[in-house]
């Protein structure tokens, strides 16, 4: 699944540029901002490779929501890495 | 009720300044994501990062970063960072700069950093102009393009940072562009990684500035520019110089082990003390 | 135990840092401040201190603010040309609040000047040479015993305020040796961590404008800038009341403590006709003029201003009301004359012995600026 968040998104379609297999496409009408909105036309495409995730200036995409692709299936994964090592 | 935002990279981020001042399509936000990749694939504590940079529009990325940062003066994010790491070599410090401010206005501090491979990791966004005050030319502008300094074109001769900065003794220094994400991100990862003075270029776009003034105005215009111009080092390596103008040449420049300056400074402090150098030593009274 | 030691200005300078807890240094050579490098290189790795030579002043200057957010404290000499290059840089010191020291042994100037002779033209550098309104604390040693008193207060001093404090010696007190007696009951004050991270922020509008000082790595993930900030410490640009606040804020701190600052030394000066003000190396010769004039039976007093900056207006007013003529004395064409004149100017006359070219102005010429002025 892949999630755009529109308060990030400033419509610059990197991700349609860049993504390999062309999953995105732009809608033709501009939300409350003016801004055109890229969105999933062909979902079956995406091969999870989370190119447009990076791309993405404005951290407004996430491929794979329910899955951290560095981690695979460990559930007490701490995204920060944090050691406790401070008091 | 909105949907909070999965998004993987927003949790490192303050939330509450949240969209950035950046413009549509400015490669700054993409080098944010990038970085926080490497630094998960690398498996640094993100609570140990410190970020320092200077002014331009790459030295506000520090500043939607939730950790501690310190936005400096023009050009001296690297002197800054070089006292942050002597008085704390416990912290990992990166530097956020842009090529005005490393090249230009602090391109004595950059050298001096590397030849003196102290361990910090300077992420340097090489968009080709001083996008923060309006487009004028940068030292990195290449030869022809157009600034509000150059309405004519430049004739100057760009910097070529990352082979400056191996010359002038880093331990990694490296060029990609903000359409290599795969090689840029792979490239951070050795970077925070290295023990020394690790260096990484990043030829990016400013449609705003750069891409209006050389008819290239949309975000996906330069992209396709970059990705066009980009020739690989063991590629150029066999190109003769005159081929190459206006290309950007992408790889790694230097990877190799040299004292770290830090390291220095602590068997000094072991042999004359007896101890690494104290932390935190301002908030002793029995000093 | 208490020391006594016969050593030059600088090292002391250099001892009185290390005694207050200074443990990072970084610096750029420049003559005459040299020897307080070359000391602390030598005895910053022995006490667990680091030593950093930089490729410039401003470098030097960067350096000690990061080292300084890094929890040390810190500090840098130099002379006139490199605090000229490290006043950008001391700009940010002040709108981040970050505690460091700067030591500035002057010497013949503008430019280059004469490397190697005294002159105190730095003097309204130290107060106005960054750009904006900020109120500095400077202080002014006389001698090599004040020398390191001066240098450990300024610690004190920038950690109590969270403000960069400067020192200003010059050539002759820099390079002059006497006898220092090292207490070991100095008064050290260490830098106050706040006490949680929640709700803390590092630019509260408090009302006594210093906010506790956490360091990086202490888990307080706070932003400091130097562009006008809030009290979380985020940009805020575009809003007028905060710079107002900021600055304000930042300025006050000092001038509403003046009265803990301010350190001046008046000897003599009720119903002297004329006093005598000076501030570093010439107080020695203006003390032995004035001793003589009174020998001769003029009513004289003198006044010893230790700290120029914040300038003790209100001080040195109730202390020369009896004058009908203050003398000031400087190494410089007069830049602490115009504020001595600017509030002693409703009841006396100033007049200015300035001298420049690197010799201390010597009793005599004091003693007959004295008999020339005459008094009532």
């Amino acid at each position: 699944m892949i999630y755009i968040d529109e308060n990030l998104c400033k419509g610059c379609h990197l991700c349609v540029f860049m993504c390999y297999k062309n999953v995105y496409a732009i809608s033709s009408k501009p939300n409350k901002k003016g801004v055109l909105l890229p969105y999933v036309k062909f979902e079956e495409r995406c091969t999870n490779c989370g190119v447009c995730e990076v791309v993405c200036p404005d951290q407004a995409i996430t491929v794979n929501v329910n899955k951290n692709w560095w981690v695979g299936e460990d559930t007490n994964f701490n995204p920060k890495f944090s050691t406790g090592k401070k008091e | 009720m909105e949907q909070e935002s999965p998004n993987k990279f927003l949790p490192y981020m303050r939330k509450d300044r949240l969209p950035h001042i950046f413009c549509t399509g400015c490669g700054n936000g993409t080098i944010i994501s990038a970085f926080l990749k490497g630094m998960q694939k690398a498996e640094m504590d993100f609570e140990n990062i410190a970020m320092v940079s200077g002014i331009g529009c790459s030295s506000r990325i520090p500043g939607y970063m939730e950790c501690d940062s310190l936005h400096t003066t023009h050009g001296r994010a690297l002197s800054f960072a070089t006292g942050l790491k002597v008085s704390n070599p416990d912290l990992d410090v990166v530097v956020f700069s842009g090529d005005g401010d490393a090249a230009s206005i602090g391109g004595n501090h950059l050298i001096h950093a590397a030849r003196k491979n102290i361990d910090l990791t300077v992420i340097c966004i090489n968009n080709n102009i001083y996008g923060m005050t309006g487009g004028q030319i940068s030292p990195t502008s290449p030869k022809g393009s157009i600034g509000t300094t150059a309405p004519y074109g430049t004739d100057d001769y760009p910097f070529k940072l990352a082979e400056l900065v191996a010359a002038a003794g880093a331990t990694y220094s490296a060029r990609w562009t903000t359409v290599q994400i795969d090689n840029l991100v792979g490239s951070i990862k050795k970077a925070l990684k290295n023990p020394g003075f690790s260096f990484v270029e990043v030829a990016s776009q400013c449609p705003t500035y750069f891409g209006r003034k050389n008819k290239l105005r949309t975000p996906t215009a330069m992209a396709v520019t970059m990705k066009m111009n980009t020739v690989f080092k063991s590629e150029a390596d066999r190109m003769r110089e005159k081929d190459l103008e206006g290309k950007i040449i992408v790889g790694e420049f230097a990877d190799k082990q040299r004292p770290d300056y830090t390291d220095n400074i602590q068997k000094l402090s072991e042999a004359k003390s007896g101890g690494k150098t104290l932390r935190y030593s301002a908030y002793m009274d029995d000093i | 135990m208490t020391e006594e030691l016969f050593i030059q200005g600088n090292e002391a300078c250099a001892k009185g840092a290390l005694k207050a807890g200074c443990r990072l240094f970084a610096g750029y050579p420049i003559t005459p401040s040299t020897e307080v490098a070359e000391t602390l290189a030598k005895e910053l790795p022995k006490v667990g201190g680091s030593f950093i030579q930089m490729e410039d002043e401003i470098a030097s200057a960067g350096a000690i603010i990061g080292s300084s957010w890094g929890g040390t404290k810190s500090m840098t000499a130099t002379s006139g040309p490199g605090f000229s290059l490290m006043q950008e840089n001391i700009g940010y010191a002040f709108i981040t609040e970050t505690p460091i020291v700067i030591v500035d042994v002057q010497r013949g100037s503008p430019s280059t000047g004469q490397p190697t002779m005294a002159a105190q033209g730095d003097i309204m550098q130290a107060r106005w040479g960054s750009h904006g309104d900020y109120e500095p604390i400077v202080l002014s040693p006389s001698s090599v015993q004040e020398y390191f008193d001066f240098t450990v207060r300024a610690f004190n001093l920038a950690e109590k305020y969270r403000t960069p404090v400067f020192v200003m010696s010059d050539e002759v007190v820099g390079h002059m040796r006497e006898k220092v007696i090292i207490r070991d009951d100095l008064e050290i004050i260490p830098r106050v961590k706040p006490e949680s991270s929640e709700n803390y922020l590092p630019f509260r509008n408090v009302k006594n404008g210093t906010n506790p000082m956490p360091a990086f790595g202490q888990g307080f993930d706070i932003h400091v800038t130097g562009l006008t900030h809030d009290e979380r410490g985020y940009p805020d640009t575009d809003d007028p009341k905060t710079h107002e606040t900021l600055v304000k804020r930042i300025c006050d701190k000092i001038l509403n403590n003046k009265d803990d600052i301010c350190d001046i030394v008046a000897e003599d000066t009720e119903n002297a006709d004329i006093v005598v003000i000076s501030y570093g190396a010439p107080v020695r010769s203006m003390i032995t003029a004035v001793k003589n004039a009174q020998a001769e039976g003029k009513k004289v007093g003198y006044i010893k201003i230790n700290t120029p900056w914040p300038f003790p207006d209100e001080q040195i007013y109730e202390l020369t009301k009896s004058a009908s003529d203050v003398i000031v004395i400087e190494m410089n064409l007069g830049q602490l004359y115009y504020e001595i004149d600017r509030v002693v100017k409703c009841h006396a006359n100033t007049h200015l012995i300035d001298k420049i070219g690197g010799l201390l102005p010597t009793p005599n010429e004091i003693l007959a600026k004295i008999e020339d002025v005459g008094g009532n």
